[in-house]
């Protein structure tokens, strides 16, 4: 009996150690652009040195369209518009301004501001999905390690 | 639109067209085709979000930049390739 579970506790510390050992793969990391929560993930090829950026952008038709055909170009183009802004904010950052406004030890007011302008060139547009009134663009663009 | 010098790339689109038809009306009925081929080359974005404690609102803007392309028509399509 002793000897069994010595056996196990062996097995499972060698296990252990070796789950720990066997994370040579690199982990990608999910890195959130922080004003809608939409995940943003970075993948490194180490073959060719390349940054892949994926995102989603999401757009909704507008309530009032002369057809369903114009609600779904209208929502695309605002999924477009979404998308290439995750990219900008992913690539070149993204300006923040709060302002809290405080009287007689009260918060009055709190404000948050964003901001981004850029230019993306060579982006993709993989996928496009467009349900119940709301159009899903995946977006991609590759850079090298020096246009990062 | 101004006459402009490059060299034809591999990056081209088609667009169905009317045989009298003009480039500018080719280019109103598939414009959503064409805005998707523009701006994968490249577009400027240019995006305001504020967040109050009442209300929030956000503005996306989208401008493509000016660039040239070679157009080439038959009585079918209109082949569209950038130049560069």
């Amino acid at each position: 009996m002793k000897y069994s579970l010595f056996l196990a506790f062996i097995l499972s510390v060698s296990s252990l150690y070796a789950g720990v050992l066997s994370s040579d793969t690199p982990t990608v990391r999910c890195v959130y652009s922080g004003t809608d929560g939409n995940c943003v993930q970075p993948s490194l090829s180490a073959s060719q040195k390349l940054i892949v950026v994926t995102v989603f952008g999401q757009g909704v038709a507008p309530t009032v369209t002369a057809s369903p055909a114009q609600a779904y170009a209208l929502a695309k183009r605002a999924a477009l518009a979404d998308g290439y802004r995750q990219i900008a904010e992913r690539i070149m950052g993204v300006h923040v301004e709060g302002q809290d406004t405080v009287k007689n030890m009260m918060l009055q007011r709190s404000t948050i501001s964003t901001s981004v302008d850029a230019m993306v060139r060579g982006a993709n547009v993989l996928d496009t999905t467009f349900k119940d009134g709301l159009c899903e663009v995946e977006l991609e663009i590759v850079l090298s390690y020096s246009q990062f | 639109m101004t006459p402009c010098t490059g060299i034809k790339t591999n990056n081209f689109e088609f667009f169905s067209r009317q045989p009298s038809e003009s480039l500018e009306t080719t280019l109103h009925h598939h414009e959503e085709e064409f805005f998707t081929f523009a701006s994968q080359q490249a577009v400027n974005i240019q995006s305001h979000q504020n967040v109050d404690t009442k209300m929030q609102n956000s503005t996306d803007t989208l401008t493509l930049p000016t660039h040239c392309y070679a157009v080439e028509f038959n009585d079918e399509n209109a082949k569209i390739t950038l130049l560069k």
